[in-house]
Protein backbone atom coordinates (compact mmCIF):
# COMPACT_ATOMS: atom_id res chain seq x y z
CA UNK A 1 0.00 0.00 0.00
CA UNK A 2 1.03 3.04 -0.41
CA UNK A 3 2.49 5.22 2.02
CA UNK A 4 0.59 8.50 2.42
CA UNK A 5 3.67 11.78 2.89
CA UNK A 6 4.72 14.02 5.02
CA UNK A 7 2.64 17.24 5.39
CA UNK A 8 5.69 19.30 4.80
CA UNK A 9 6.12 17.06 1.28
CA UNK A 10 2.33 17.83 0.83
CA UNK A 11 2.34 20.98 1.41
CA UNK A 12 4.24 21.81 -2.21
CA UNK A 13 1.78 20.03 -3.87
CA UNK A 14 -0.53 22.36 -5.86
CA UNK A 15 -4.62 22.24 -4.28
CA UNK A 16 -5.02 21.05 -7.86
CA UNK A 17 -2.42 18.13 -7.50
CA UNK A 18 -3.78 17.17 -4.17
CA UNK A 19 -7.52 16.66 -5.58
CA UNK A 20 -5.87 14.24 -8.24
CA UNK A 21 -4.51 12.21 -5.33
CA UNK A 22 -7.58 12.52 -3.02
CA UNK A 23 -9.44 10.79 -6.15
CA UNK A 24 -6.96 7.96 -6.04
CA UNK A 25 -6.44 7.58 -2.02
CA UNK A 26 -9.18 9.19 -0.27
CA UNK A 27 -6.58 10.19 2.54
CA UNK A 28 -5.02 13.33 1.11
CA UNK A 29 -8.77 14.78 1.51
CA UNK A 30 -7.20 15.59 5.02
CA UNK A 31 -4.32 17.52 3.52
CA UNK A 32 -6.90 19.82 1.64
CA UNK A 33 -9.54 19.95 4.55
CA UNK A 34 -6.24 21.18 6.87
CA UNK A 35 -5.25 23.81 3.91
CA UNK A 36 -8.39 25.60 4.14
CA UNK A 37 -10.01 24.31 7.54
CA UNK A 38 -9.49 28.20 9.14
CA UNK A 39 -10.05 30.18 5.98
CA UNK A 40 -13.37 28.44 5.75
CA UNK A 41 -14.68 28.76 9.06
CA UNK A 42 -13.45 32.40 9.10
CA UNK A 43 -15.41 33.40 5.87
CA UNK A 44 -18.54 31.27 6.92
CA UNK A 45 -18.36 33.50 10.31
CA UNK A 46 -18.19 36.40 8.07
CA UNK A 47 -20.80 36.05 5.98
CA UNK A 48 -23.55 34.38 8.38
CA UNK A 49 -24.75 35.51 11.70
CA UNK A 50 -24.53 31.54 13.43
CA UNK A 51 -22.01 30.67 16.53
CA UNK A 52 -19.00 29.14 16.27
CA UNK A 53 -20.15 25.92 16.58
CA UNK A 54 -22.99 25.95 14.03
CA UNK A 55 -20.84 27.42 11.51
CA UNK A 56 -18.06 24.22 12.16
CA UNK A 57 -21.09 22.19 11.56
CA UNK A 58 -21.72 23.96 8.47
CA UNK A 59 -17.91 23.38 7.21
CA UNK A 60 -18.25 19.93 8.20
CA UNK A 61 -20.96 19.70 5.51
CA UNK A 62 -19.00 21.47 2.92
CA UNK A 63 -16.18 19.37 3.23
CA UNK A 64 -18.59 16.41 2.63
CA UNK A 65 -19.83 18.12 -0.30
CA UNK A 66 -16.65 19.23 -1.58
CA UNK A 67 -15.34 15.69 -1.33
CA UNK A 68 -18.06 13.97 -2.70
CA UNK A 69 -17.93 16.27 -5.70
CA UNK A 70 -14.01 16.27 -6.57
CA UNK A 71 -14.77 15.34 -10.28
CA UNK A 72 -16.96 18.42 -10.91
CA UNK A 73 -13.92 20.14 -9.73
CA UNK A 74 -13.26 22.38 -13.00
CA UNK A 75 -9.63 22.29 -13.40
CA UNK A 76 -9.47 26.05 -15.42
CA UNK A 77 -10.80 27.17 -12.20
CA UNK A 78 -8.32 28.04 -9.09
CA UNK A 79 -9.54 25.24 -6.56
CA UNK A 80 -10.25 28.16 -3.57
CA UNK A 81 -12.84 30.02 -6.19
CA UNK A 82 -14.59 26.45 -6.09
CA UNK A 83 -13.96 25.32 -2.64
CA UNK A 84 -15.50 29.41 -1.59
CA UNK A 85 -18.40 28.32 -4.20
CA UNK A 86 -19.15 25.63 -2.36
CA UNK A 87 -19.23 27.19 1.11
CA UNK A 88 -21.10 29.84 -0.31
CA UNK A 89 -23.65 27.70 -1.44
CA UNK A 90 -24.11 25.60 1.58
CA UNK A 91 -24.23 28.81 3.84
CA UNK A 92 -27.20 30.32 1.26
CA UNK A 93 -28.86 26.48 1.60
CA UNK A 94 -28.27 26.49 5.69
CA UNK A 95 -30.21 30.35 5.57
CA UNK A 96 -32.85 29.36 3.39
CA UNK A 97 -33.15 26.02 5.88
CA UNK A 98 -33.34 28.57 8.91
CA UNK A 99 -35.34 31.58 7.10
CA UNK A 100 -33.19 34.10 8.06
CA UNK A 101 -30.86 36.47 6.03
CA UNK A 102 -27.03 36.59 6.18
CA UNK A 103 -25.84 38.69 8.34
CA UNK A 104 -22.58 39.69 9.42
CA UNK A 105 -21.94 40.07 13.16
CA UNK A 106 -18.22 38.48 13.38
CA UNK A 107 -16.42 41.02 11.72
CA UNK A 108 -14.87 42.78 14.68
CA UNK A 109 -11.93 40.07 16.02
CA UNK A 110 -11.02 39.55 12.18
CA UNK A 111 -10.46 43.31 11.09
CA UNK A 112 -7.12 43.37 11.35
CA UNK A 113 -4.88 46.35 10.62
CA UNK A 114 -4.00 45.24 6.94
CA UNK A 115 -7.85 44.82 5.73
CA UNK A 116 -8.49 48.99 7.54
CA UNK A 117 -5.52 49.97 5.48
CA UNK A 118 -6.97 48.16 2.27
CA UNK A 119 -10.19 49.78 3.13
CA UNK A 120 -8.87 52.71 3.14
CA UNK A 121 -6.94 53.13 0.11
CA UNK A 122 -9.76 51.57 -2.12
CA UNK A 123 -12.56 53.39 -1.00
CA UNK A 124 -10.62 56.87 -1.06
CA UNK A 125 -10.80 57.30 2.83
CA UNK A 126 -8.62 59.99 4.80
CA UNK A 127 -5.31 58.81 5.62
CA UNK A 128 -5.46 60.28 8.58
CA UNK A 129 -8.24 58.62 10.24
CA UNK A 130 -8.12 56.82 13.20
CA UNK A 131 -7.64 53.21 13.01
CA UNK A 132 -9.89 52.19 15.83
CA UNK A 133 -12.87 54.94 14.72
CA UNK A 134 -12.71 53.09 11.23
CA UNK A 135 -12.67 50.08 12.55
CA UNK A 136 -16.43 50.67 14.64
CA UNK A 137 -18.15 52.35 11.73
CA UNK A 138 -17.01 49.44 9.82
CA UNK A 139 -18.84 46.99 12.28
CA UNK A 140 -21.82 49.20 12.31
CA UNK A 141 -22.26 50.01 8.49
CA UNK A 142 -21.59 46.37 7.82
CA UNK A 143 -24.58 45.89 9.95
CA UNK A 144 -26.64 48.71 7.61
CA UNK A 145 -25.99 47.58 4.61
CA UNK A 146 -27.78 45.12 2.10
CA UNK A 147 -26.30 41.15 2.00
CA UNK A 148 -25.51 41.11 -1.67
CA UNK A 149 -22.61 44.51 -0.82
CA UNK A 150 -21.70 42.73 1.97
CA UNK A 151 -20.40 39.43 0.31
CA UNK A 152 -18.49 41.19 -2.09
CA UNK A 153 -17.07 43.12 0.39
CA UNK A 154 -15.89 40.53 2.45
CA UNK A 155 -14.64 38.48 -0.25
CA UNK A 156 -12.94 42.03 -1.94
CA UNK A 157 -11.29 42.78 1.54
CA UNK A 158 -11.31 40.25 3.84
CA UNK A 159 -10.65 37.67 1.68
CA UNK A 160 -7.75 39.16 -0.76
CA UNK A 161 -9.71 37.58 -3.50
CA UNK A 162 -9.37 38.96 -7.59
CA UNK A 163 -13.20 40.16 -9.17
CA UNK A 164 -12.59 36.78 -11.41
CA UNK A 165 -12.31 34.63 -8.22
CA UNK A 166 -15.27 36.39 -7.07
CA UNK A 167 -16.89 35.91 -10.04
CA UNK A 168 -16.23 32.49 -9.87
CA UNK A 169 -17.33 31.99 -6.49
CA UNK A 170 -20.78 33.62 -6.30
CA UNK A 171 -21.13 32.28 -10.07
CA UNK A 172 -21.74 36.03 -11.64
CA UNK A 173 -20.44 37.48 -14.74
CA UNK A 174 -17.42 39.71 -14.19
CA UNK A 175 -19.21 42.91 -15.15
CA UNK A 176 -21.97 42.25 -12.61
CA UNK A 177 -19.34 41.63 -9.56
CA UNK A 178 -17.36 45.34 -10.66
CA UNK A 179 -20.40 46.98 -10.40
CA UNK A 180 -21.69 45.27 -7.15
CA UNK A 181 -18.13 46.39 -5.56
CA UNK A 182 -18.79 49.67 -6.61
CA UNK A 183 -21.96 50.38 -5.66
CA UNK A 184 -21.12 48.62 -2.31
CA UNK A 185 -18.24 50.91 -1.87
CA UNK A 186 -20.70 53.67 -2.57
CA UNK A 187 -23.13 52.63 -0.10
CA UNK A 188 -20.00 52.29 2.50
CA UNK A 189 -18.92 55.62 2.12
CA UNK A 190 -21.81 56.92 1.72
CA UNK A 191 -22.79 55.64 5.22
CA UNK A 192 -19.22 56.52 6.51
CA UNK A 193 -19.18 60.48 5.57
CA UNK A 194 -23.28 60.15 7.22
CA UNK A 195 -20.97 59.34 10.40
CA UNK B 1 -11.22 22.09 17.14
CA UNK B 2 -8.85 22.71 14.38
CA UNK B 3 -7.30 19.69 14.86
CA UNK B 4 -10.15 17.52 15.28
CA UNK B 5 -12.84 18.98 12.39
CA UNK B 6 -11.26 17.47 9.38
CA UNK B 7 -10.35 14.16 11.01
CA UNK B 8 -13.41 14.07 12.16
CA UNK B 9 -14.71 14.48 8.66
CA UNK B 10 -12.46 12.46 7.18
CA UNK B 11 -13.96 9.42 9.89
CA UNK B 12 -17.36 9.97 8.78
CA UNK B 13 -16.55 9.54 5.06
CA UNK B 14 -14.78 6.50 5.89
CA UNK B 15 -17.24 5.52 8.21
CA UNK B 16 -20.57 6.41 6.03
CA UNK B 17 -18.72 4.84 3.09
CA UNK B 18 -18.94 8.59 0.96
CA UNK B 19 -17.40 8.38 -2.61
CA UNK B 20 -17.19 11.16 -4.75
CA UNK B 21 -19.64 10.89 -7.56
CA UNK B 22 -18.20 9.88 -10.82
CA UNK B 23 -17.28 12.25 -13.51
CA UNK B 24 -19.91 10.86 -16.13
CA UNK B 25 -22.58 12.06 -13.71
CA UNK B 26 -21.61 15.69 -14.00
CA UNK B 27 -20.94 15.88 -17.71
CA UNK B 28 -24.08 14.24 -18.36
CA UNK B 29 -25.43 17.15 -16.28
CA UNK B 30 -23.29 19.51 -18.16
CA UNK B 31 -24.53 17.97 -21.34
CA UNK B 32 -28.09 17.86 -20.45
CA UNK B 33 -28.02 21.99 -20.28
CA UNK B 34 -26.58 22.45 -23.62
CA UNK B 35 -28.93 19.98 -25.40
CA UNK B 36 -31.80 21.71 -23.65
CA UNK B 37 -30.46 25.18 -24.25
CA UNK B 38 -29.94 23.68 -27.59
CA UNK B 39 -32.92 22.22 -28.05
CA UNK B 40 -35.05 25.63 -27.17
CA UNK B 41 -32.87 27.57 -29.31
CA UNK B 42 -34.26 25.36 -32.30
CA UNK B 43 -38.21 25.15 -31.19
CA UNK B 44 -37.70 29.19 -30.52
CA UNK B 45 -36.73 29.26 -34.62
CA UNK B 46 -39.44 27.01 -35.18
CA UNK B 47 -41.83 29.13 -33.20
CA UNK B 48 -40.17 31.90 -35.64
CA UNK B 49 -40.80 31.04 -38.61
CA UNK B 50 -44.53 30.35 -37.73
CA UNK B 51 -44.38 33.65 -36.67
CA UNK B 52 -43.03 34.93 -39.91
CA UNK B 53 -45.40 32.88 -42.04
CA UNK B 54 -48.28 33.98 -40.44
CA UNK B 55 -47.31 37.31 -40.42
CA UNK B 56 -46.69 37.39 -44.42
CA UNK B 57 -48.93 35.65 -45.51
CA UNK B 58 -52.07 37.83 -43.57
CA UNK B 59 -53.98 39.11 -46.13
CA UNK B 60 -53.06 42.63 -44.77
CA UNK B 61 -54.37 43.71 -48.23
CA UNK B 62 -58.20 43.10 -46.47
CA UNK B 63 -57.70 45.55 -43.44
CA UNK B 64 -59.64 48.27 -45.19
CA UNK B 65 -62.56 45.84 -46.73
CA UNK B 66 -63.03 44.62 -43.15
CA UNK B 67 -63.11 48.24 -42.06
CA UNK B 68 -60.44 47.92 -39.44
CA UNK B 69 -57.52 50.44 -38.60
CA UNK B 70 -53.86 49.06 -39.33
CA UNK B 71 -53.26 49.06 -35.59
CA UNK B 72 -56.73 46.71 -35.29
CA UNK B 73 -55.85 44.59 -38.21
CA UNK B 74 -52.63 43.94 -36.63
CA UNK B 75 -54.21 43.11 -33.16
CA UNK B 76 -56.36 40.75 -33.89
CA UNK B 77 -54.38 38.72 -36.51
CA UNK B 78 -50.72 38.91 -34.46
CA UNK B 79 -49.67 34.82 -33.84
CA UNK B 80 -49.98 35.02 -29.88
CA UNK B 81 -49.92 31.19 -29.46
CA UNK B 82 -46.38 31.58 -31.45
CA UNK B 83 -45.03 34.79 -29.48
CA UNK B 84 -45.97 33.35 -26.46
CA UNK B 85 -43.99 29.90 -27.28
CA UNK B 86 -41.24 31.90 -28.88
CA UNK B 87 -41.01 33.61 -24.92
CA UNK B 88 -40.92 30.46 -23.05
CA UNK B 89 -38.12 29.10 -24.99
CA UNK B 90 -36.14 31.92 -24.36
CA UNK B 91 -36.81 31.77 -21.12
CA UNK B 92 -35.92 27.61 -21.08
CA UNK B 93 -32.69 28.56 -23.44
CA UNK B 94 -31.35 31.29 -20.91
CA UNK B 95 -32.12 29.22 -17.97
CA UNK B 96 -30.23 26.50 -19.20
CA UNK B 97 -27.10 28.25 -20.96
CA UNK B 98 -26.86 29.93 -16.99
CA UNK B 99 -26.67 26.41 -15.68
CA UNK B 100 -23.59 25.29 -17.57
CA UNK B 101 -20.66 25.08 -16.18
CA UNK B 102 -19.20 27.99 -17.70
CA UNK B 103 -22.71 30.11 -18.09
CA UNK B 104 -22.41 32.27 -15.07
CA UNK B 105 -19.80 33.79 -16.79
CA UNK B 106 -21.76 35.29 -19.43
CA UNK B 107 -23.87 38.59 -19.08
CA UNK B 108 -27.78 38.32 -19.36
CA UNK B 109 -27.96 41.22 -22.11
CA UNK B 110 -25.78 39.08 -24.21
CA UNK B 111 -27.72 35.47 -24.08
CA UNK B 112 -30.96 37.62 -24.70
CA UNK B 113 -29.31 38.68 -27.88
CA UNK B 114 -27.83 35.64 -28.97
CA UNK B 115 -31.53 34.38 -28.58
CA UNK B 116 -33.24 36.59 -30.44
CA UNK B 117 -30.58 36.39 -33.67
CA UNK B 118 -30.73 32.87 -33.76
CA UNK B 119 -34.64 32.70 -33.49
CA UNK B 120 -34.34 35.24 -36.47
CA UNK B 121 -31.18 33.98 -38.22
CA UNK B 122 -32.28 29.95 -37.97
CA UNK B 123 -35.88 31.26 -37.54
CA UNK B 124 -35.87 32.84 -41.17
CA UNK B 125 -34.24 30.27 -42.64
CA UNK B 126 -36.64 27.99 -41.96
CA UNK B 127 -39.17 29.61 -42.69
CA UNK B 128 -37.43 29.92 -46.55
CA UNK B 129 -37.78 26.52 -46.79
CA UNK B 130 -40.83 26.02 -45.98
CA UNK B 131 -41.13 24.94 -42.71
CA UNK B 132 -43.73 27.77 -41.03
CA UNK B 133 -46.28 26.90 -44.35
CA UNK B 134 -45.72 23.01 -43.95
CA UNK B 135 -46.51 23.17 -39.92
CA UNK B 136 -49.06 25.69 -40.04
CA UNK B 137 -50.86 23.55 -42.79
CA UNK B 138 -50.43 20.42 -41.23
CA UNK B 139 -51.59 22.01 -37.66
CA UNK B 140 -54.54 23.54 -39.25
CA UNK B 141 -55.38 20.44 -41.10
CA UNK B 142 -54.89 17.93 -38.28
CA UNK B 143 -55.39 19.77 -35.16
CA UNK B 144 -58.83 21.55 -34.95
CA UNK B 145 -58.37 22.94 -31.53
CA UNK B 146 -55.11 24.49 -32.83
CA UNK B 147 -57.34 25.66 -35.74
CA UNK B 148 -59.88 27.46 -33.12
CA UNK B 149 -56.97 29.11 -31.41
CA UNK B 150 -56.88 31.38 -34.56
CA UNK B 151 -60.35 32.21 -34.65
CA UNK B 152 -60.53 35.96 -34.88
CA UNK B 153 -57.92 35.37 -37.95
CA UNK B 154 -60.28 32.94 -39.49
CA UNK B 155 -63.63 34.72 -38.77
CA UNK B 156 -62.61 37.46 -41.26
CA UNK B 157 -62.92 34.96 -43.94
CA UNK B 158 -66.84 33.96 -42.42
CA UNK B 159 -68.26 37.47 -43.27
CA UNK B 160 -69.86 37.17 -46.61
CA UNK B 161 -71.70 40.10 -46.16
CA UNK B 162 -68.31 41.82 -46.79
CA UNK B 163 -67.37 39.80 -49.63
CA UNK B 164 -64.91 37.43 -47.78
CA UNK B 165 -65.64 33.85 -47.42
CA UNK B 166 -63.19 31.00 -46.84
CA UNK B 167 -63.60 27.05 -46.51
CA UNK B 168 -63.42 23.39 -48.80
CA UNK B 169 -64.39 22.61 -51.58
CA UNK B 170 -67.06 19.86 -51.53
CA UNK B 171 -68.10 19.63 -55.28
CA UNK B 172 -66.00 20.82 -58.08
CA UNK B 173 -67.87 21.57 -61.81
CA UNK B 174 -65.07 24.17 -62.77
CA UNK B 175 -63.14 26.77 -61.88
CA UNK B 176 -66.05 28.98 -62.58
CA UNK B 177 -68.76 26.51 -60.68
CA UNK B 178 -67.65 24.49 -57.26
CA UNK B 179 -69.53 23.92 -53.79
CA UNK B 180 -68.27 25.09 -50.89
CA UNK B 181 -68.61 24.77 -47.23
CA UNK B 182 -67.94 27.48 -44.80
CA UNK B 183 -65.86 27.84 -42.04
CA UNK B 184 -69.62 28.82 -40.56
CA UNK B 185 -70.60 25.28 -42.14
CA UNK B 186 -73.14 26.54 -44.47
CA UNK B 187 -73.35 25.16 -47.95
CA UNK B 188 -72.07 28.00 -50.82
CA UNK B 189 -72.40 27.54 -54.43
CA UNK B 190 -69.51 29.46 -55.91
CA UNK B 191 -69.54 30.97 -59.70
CA UNK B 192 -67.65 33.48 -61.32
CA UNK B 193 -66.93 34.18 -64.60
CA UNK B 194 -63.18 34.64 -64.69
CA UNK B 195 -62.04 34.98 -61.39
CA UNK B 196 -58.04 35.64 -60.30
CA UNK B 197 -56.70 32.39 -59.13
CA UNK B 198 -53.56 32.05 -57.60
CA UNK B 199 -50.81 30.94 -59.49
CA UNK B 200 -50.20 28.13 -57.89
CA UNK B 201 -53.87 26.93 -56.97
CA UNK B 202 -55.08 24.00 -58.66
CA UNK B 203 -58.96 23.78 -57.23
CA UNK B 204 -60.46 20.79 -56.29
CA UNK B 205 -62.65 18.84 -53.79
CA UNK B 206 -60.68 19.43 -50.64
CA UNK B 207 -58.95 21.81 -51.19
CA UNK B 208 -59.58 24.95 -48.80
CA UNK B 209 -59.68 28.07 -50.16
CA UNK B 210 -60.40 31.83 -49.22
CA UNK B 211 -62.59 33.78 -51.91
CA UNK B 212 -63.25 37.35 -52.28
CA UNK B 213 -65.70 38.27 -53.89
CA UNK B 214 -69.46 39.61 -53.68
CA UNK B 215 -72.57 37.48 -51.89
CA UNK B 216 -75.41 37.19 -54.35
CA UNK B 217 -77.98 35.50 -52.69
CA UNK B 218 -78.57 33.23 -49.78
CA UNK B 219 -76.27 30.36 -50.63
CA UNK B 220 -74.61 32.01 -54.16
CA UNK B 221 -71.52 33.60 -53.98
CA UNK B 222 -69.86 35.29 -57.06
CA UNK B 223 -65.98 34.84 -56.89
CA UNK B 224 -63.50 37.58 -58.02
CA UNK B 225 -60.49 35.79 -56.37
CA UNK B 226 -59.57 32.62 -55.13
CA UNK B 227 -56.84 31.88 -52.76
CA UNK B 228 -55.31 28.54 -51.14
CA UNK B 229 -56.25 29.19 -47.40
CA UNK B 230 -52.55 28.40 -46.72
CA UNK B 231 -50.11 29.80 -48.98
CA UNK B 232 -47.03 27.31 -49.14
CA UNK B 233 -43.59 28.70 -49.35
CA UNK B 234 -41.04 26.91 -51.69
CA UNK B 235 -37.52 28.42 -51.20
CA UNK B 236 -36.69 26.97 -54.44
CA UNK B 237 -37.73 28.12 -57.48
CA UNK B 238 -37.17 25.47 -59.42
CA UNK B 239 -39.89 23.64 -57.18
CA UNK B 240 -42.45 26.09 -57.57
CA UNK B 241 -44.65 24.24 -60.73
CA UNK B 242 -43.69 20.95 -59.07
CA UNK B 243 -45.42 21.44 -55.87
CA UNK B 244 -49.05 22.79 -56.43
CA UNK B 245 -51.96 23.39 -53.91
Amino acid sequence: MKKIPDINDINRNSDEELVKLTLSKQDYFLFIMKRYENKLLRYILRISNISREDAEDLLQEVFIKVYQNLNDFDQKLKFSSWIYRITHNVVIDNFRRIRARPEIVNLDQEINDKVLENIKSDFDISREIDIKYLRDAMEKIFKKIDGKYKEVLVLRFFEDKSYEEISDILKKPIGTISTLINRAKKKFKGEFVKR
Amino acid sequence: MEKNLSQNVLEKIKEKKIRPRPKWIFSLKDLGFWLMFSASLILGSISTSLIIFIMRNNDWDLYLRLGHSVFKFILITLPYFWLIFLVFFWIISYYNLKKTKSGYKRNSFSIVLINILVSIILGSTLYFCGLGSELEGSLEENIPPYSRMFYQRHEMWNKPDKGLIGGKIIIFESNNNFKIISLGKKEWNILSEDPIIHPRLILQEGRRVKIIGREISGNIFEAKEIRPFIEKQIFFERNRLEMPY
